[in-house]
């Protein structure tokens, strides 16, 4: 700052040393801070760019490969060590979607409830109390989600099904419902808030009670945002890692039922790129295995950021 | 008469329904609020009693290594991994978001900003760990490093830090920076003077809640910056211990878990106290500002 | 203002003060990484080490005066091999012969043995097995880790018909290509198998499930009072049938350094192949050398 106002400004020195209103001074000030910014702007976004083009490029020859994205996805098993070696994924993203299922499953109702306990019924010291604990869930590290599921789901398990290894999808799908859960429950609350007041009023001066009010028509009004809700969830289920690393059993079988062990793609991913030479096929598939996830979850992500301008826009 | 008694059976079933709706939405509020206690106590129970000075302070010891000492080059390694990324991506991430808001002309630029960040916030923190395994540790040849690490969880905490800190430079009301500029003020004065001290609390929030992230992420960092066993001492070419990568070893090794208690419950308080302290922060300082 | 301009001044000094880095001193950091079965043995010679030799300068007069370091890592020894290609570690730790293609792609390279192990069938004691059995044979191995014996009854009429729960590591682990090289030939293993993730939690899991059969270091399982181990081929997984060469499984431990090594990793590798071979015995390996 000193260094331009000292810089020969004759109208500055009419006012005081450090005025912002000398002419030319803030219009050479302002070009550089607007230069400034914007740079810290396009630099911050090409580096975000970058990252995402390496990792596609790295993934290119994989997909245009003979057997390319449908041998990757659907006929290709994992079997990099045959010759040839194939490296198909299907085992993996089977695995993603069973657990990622269960989550939702389990996540959603108890979101919902939550969701509309918050805006609905309870009194104003309890919702305070209550959003910390569903910022400290959602806080939690991946990683120690899954110690927890390890040392007490597990063993729980094994104890009660008498499974080899209480390791499973269902075990993984669990812990996953506990971590969307608080993302699930704020949205659903977010979104059922923004209804307006006096749609809630209208329908509680027909006479419609509480609950059906709530049910029938608050929540059809939020629809886009519990939508939304559901999916921010998935969003995040699918791109767990440690979580499901450490429960889901890491298996290469295509998983047949619940209390099998598999391996979502994250895993897949994890486990393997250390093995895999650099420019290696192995390598390449990982990276397009991970493309394709990344793919798909930035699509959720617009379909979540699409709803929830529905949502704040509200229906008409 | 039937009329009437249909009618009471009506708002009978109506209280009974509201009635286990109520209980339900309870039920639901009560298991909202037990999970994140009971896992935190859980852990508190299991993993308090390890917690020593010797835990914090030394490093990994005995025979087989880690079975004694301490995990400190690991709670060291956490925290400047972490300073790292912040130091990549903090300045790009506010200084982006001062621009969207004070500078930006175009609505577009600020509406496609903002949904592209979002989108990239979305972004798995694995896909960043690729891209940082691939160019940086292999191509680039920083090796596993704490370099490395750092950049790659600098790319993960930027669209998280970009959005919070434009949505609450957004949330400043306008005519704060209306008025300044109608003085005829630079911009940047007019945010420095008027704006910024508004809206630094919802940014170090934001910054907060990108750090805690990435202090617990474990994907980018296995794969760009961490080893197993490390020294205490920090260097930017060598790699590190992380807390989160420790419990994920210790318990690939299936070591005795008192040490992976203890650092899970380590993690998670470190965590707790920041988030703690900026909420405490910041509603003192939202108190100052509406004095 | 001021406050801000003390924030970036405080913060510059963290940065700084965790910048503290100066690119020479990445020549005088070593790396290790690879095989989960030679971790604990280079973590504890490392350690040794480092507190033995604090600077580089009192093992060697002509290197620089700083810190010695050594980082370990695990990843298996795939891993190991693969980031000694890429020039991610100094020293990749390999519990396996070296395959020909790998010495291709090395090029010019040094490998330094520190110890042997045998990879040993092993299960519960309480496994239907433990008291029946005392050898196997390849073929029956093969049969049962591909998955084409499914149940206990399968094998031996006279056991109970409890599931076969296959242990394994994972693709890149060191014991893994040795038995898939020796037992399985071209058998795929059964993709029911379990893969954990190191030779820890394969011990773990073999002490917790009685249906579990495994092939694992026999450093872990020879002296296990809760594991059994079996003999292949009529030979015991003992050490002397290691070192006289006649166990079929028996593995080196290796330290790989690809092209001419630095001269602080000569002196390492040194150190270890010297001095660390009680290591080696007190983890439960055979030594390459004897121990004096």
């Amino acid at each position: 700052m000193t260094v331009f106002s000292a810089g020969g400004n004759l109208f500055a020195r009419s006012s005081s040393a450090r005025s912002p209103f000398a002419g030319w001074e803030k219009s050479f000030e302002e070009t550089l801070a607007r230069l400034a910014f914007l740079v810290l702007l396009v630099a911050g976004f090409a580096g975000l760019l970058l990252a995402l083009v390496m990792v596609a490029r790295e993934a290119y020859p994989a997909l245009v490969a003979p057997s390319g994205l449908w041998g990757l996805l659907v006929a290709d098993p994992w079997e990099p060590l045959s010759q040839p070696a194939r490296l198909g994924v299907r085992h993996a993203w089977l695995s993603t979607l069973a657990v990622t299922s269960i989550a939702l499953a389990v996540a959603a109702p108890l979101g919902f409830g939550i969701g509309i306990f918050i805006t609905e019924i309870a009194p104003s010291a309890i919702k305070k109390m209550l959003q910390p604990c569903l910022e400290l869930l959602a806080g939690i590290p991946s990683v120690v989600y899954g110690f927890f599921g390890y040392v007490t789901l597990v063993p729980w398990f094994e104890s009660t099904f008498e499974m080899a290894t209480g390791e499973s999808l269902l075990a993984a799908g669990l812990i996953l419902a506990v971590m969307v859960l608080p993302f699930v429950a704020s949205t659903s609350a977010e979104a059922l808030s923004a209804v307006p007041f006096d749609v809630k009023e209208a329908a509680l001066a027909l006479g419609v009670n509480r609950c059906c009010m709530t049910l029938r028509v608050l929540v059809r009004h939020a629809a886009p945002g519990m939508f939304a809700a559901l999916a921010l969830g998935l969003a995040r289920a699918l791109g767990e890692t440690l979580a499901v690393l450490m429960l889901a059993g890491n298996s290469l079988a295509v998983p047949a039922s619940l209390l099998d062990r598999g391996q979502p793609i994250t895993a897949l991913i994890i486990t393997e790129l250390g093995e895999a030479g650099i420019g290696s096929p192995k390598q390449q598939a990982l990276f397009a295995a991970a493309l394709v996830l990344m793919v798909v979850i930035v699509s959720v992500n617009s379909v979540i950021g699409w709803l929830k301008r529905r949502m704040l826009h509200g229906r008409g | 008469m039937a009329a009437a008694n249909s009618l009471l059976r009506t708002e009978r079933t109506r209280l009974w329904q509201d009635g286990i709706f109520t209980a339900v939405g309870w039920s639901a509020g009560l298991l909202g609020f037990l999970l994140p206690i009971s896992i935190v106590m859980f852990l508190f129970y299991r993993g308090a009693a390890a917690i020593t000075w010797d835990l914090l302070w030394q490093s990994p010891r005995g025979f087989p290594l880690g079975s004694s000492g301490g995990i400190r080059p690991a709670i060291e390694g956490s925290l400047a991994l972490v300073v790292i990324g912040l130091a990549v991506s903090l300045p790009l991430a506010v200084g982006g978001a001062i621009y969207l808001t004070e500078y930006s002309a175009s609505d577009r630029l600020r509406r496609t900003a903002s949904f592209c960040a979002e989108c990239l916030a979305g972004v798995p923190a694995i896909i960043y760990g690729l891209f940082g395994y691939s160019f940086l540790v292999v191509f680039w040849g920083m090796r596993t490093s704490l370099l490395a690490g750092g950049i790659t969880l600098g790319l993960v905490m930027l669209p998280i830090i970009l959005i919070g800190a434009y949505e609450a430079l957004r949330a400043v009301d306008t005519k704060y920076r209306e008025a300044a500029l109608a003085l005829g003020v630079s911009r940047l004065y007019a945010f420095r003077k008027n704006v910024w001290s508004k809206g630094r609390a919802g940014i170090m929030t934001a910054v907060v809640l990108a750090a805690g992230h990435a202090f617990g992420s474990a994907a980018p960092v296995l794969l760009t910056a961490t080893v197993v066993i490390a020294r205490s001492g920090l260097d930017l070419s060598s790699p590190v211990m992380t807390l989160p990568s420790h419990l994920y070893y210790l318990v690939s090794e299936a070591s005795p878990l008192d040490q992976a208690y203890a650092t899970a419950l380590i993690l998670v308080a470190l965590l707790l106290t920041a988030n703690f302290s900026v909420m405490l922060i910041t509603s003192r300082q939202e108190g100052r500002s509406i004095r | 203002m001021k406050s801000f301009a003390l924030f970036l001044m405080g913060f510059g000094m963290i940065v700084g003060m965790v910048t503290v880095a100066a690119a020479g001193d990445q020549d005088a950091t070593i790396r290790a990484g690879g095989s989960t079965t030679l971790l604990p043995i280079m973590a504890n010679c490392s350690s040794e080490f480092m507190e033995k030799y604090q600077t580089w300068d009192r093992l060697d007069a002509a290197l620089p005066k700083s810190t010695t370091t050594v980082f370990v890592t695990g990843g298996g020894s795939g891993f190991g091999v693969k980031s000694l290609l890429s020039g991610v570690v100094d020293i990749g730790m390999v519990s396996r012969d070296l395959k020909d293609q790998e010495k291709k792609l090395l090029g010019e390279h040094q490998s330094y043995v520190v110890g042997k192990d045998a990879v040993a069938i092993a299960v519960n004691t309480r496994n239907p097995l433990a008291g029946r059995k005392k050898a196997f044979t390849a073929a029956e191995l093969a049969a049962i880790f591909s998955g084409d014996i499914k149940s206990y009854q399968e094998l031996d009429r006279s056991l109970p018909a409890k599931p076969v729960v296959l242990l394994t590591r994972d693709s890149g682990a060191g014991s893994t290509e040795i038995f898939q090289e020796k037992i399985m030939g071209e058998k795929k293993f059964s993709p029911k198998a379990l893969q954990l993730p190191s030779q820890g939690a394969l011990l773990e899991k073999l002490q917790t499930n009685s249906n579990a059969i495994a092939y694992i270091s026999s450093g872990l399982a020879l002296n296990n009072k809760n594991l059994k181990a079996f003999a292949l081929e009529n030979t015991a997984p003992t050490d002397d049938n290691v070192t006289k060469g006649v166990y079929p499984l028996a593995r080196p431990l290796l330290m790989v350094v690809k092209g001419a090594p630095a001269p602080e990793v000569r002196h390492f590798v040194n150190y270890v192949l010297n001095s660390c071979q009680k290591i080696v015995v007190a983890h439960g390996y055979v030594p390459s050398r004897s121990v004096n």
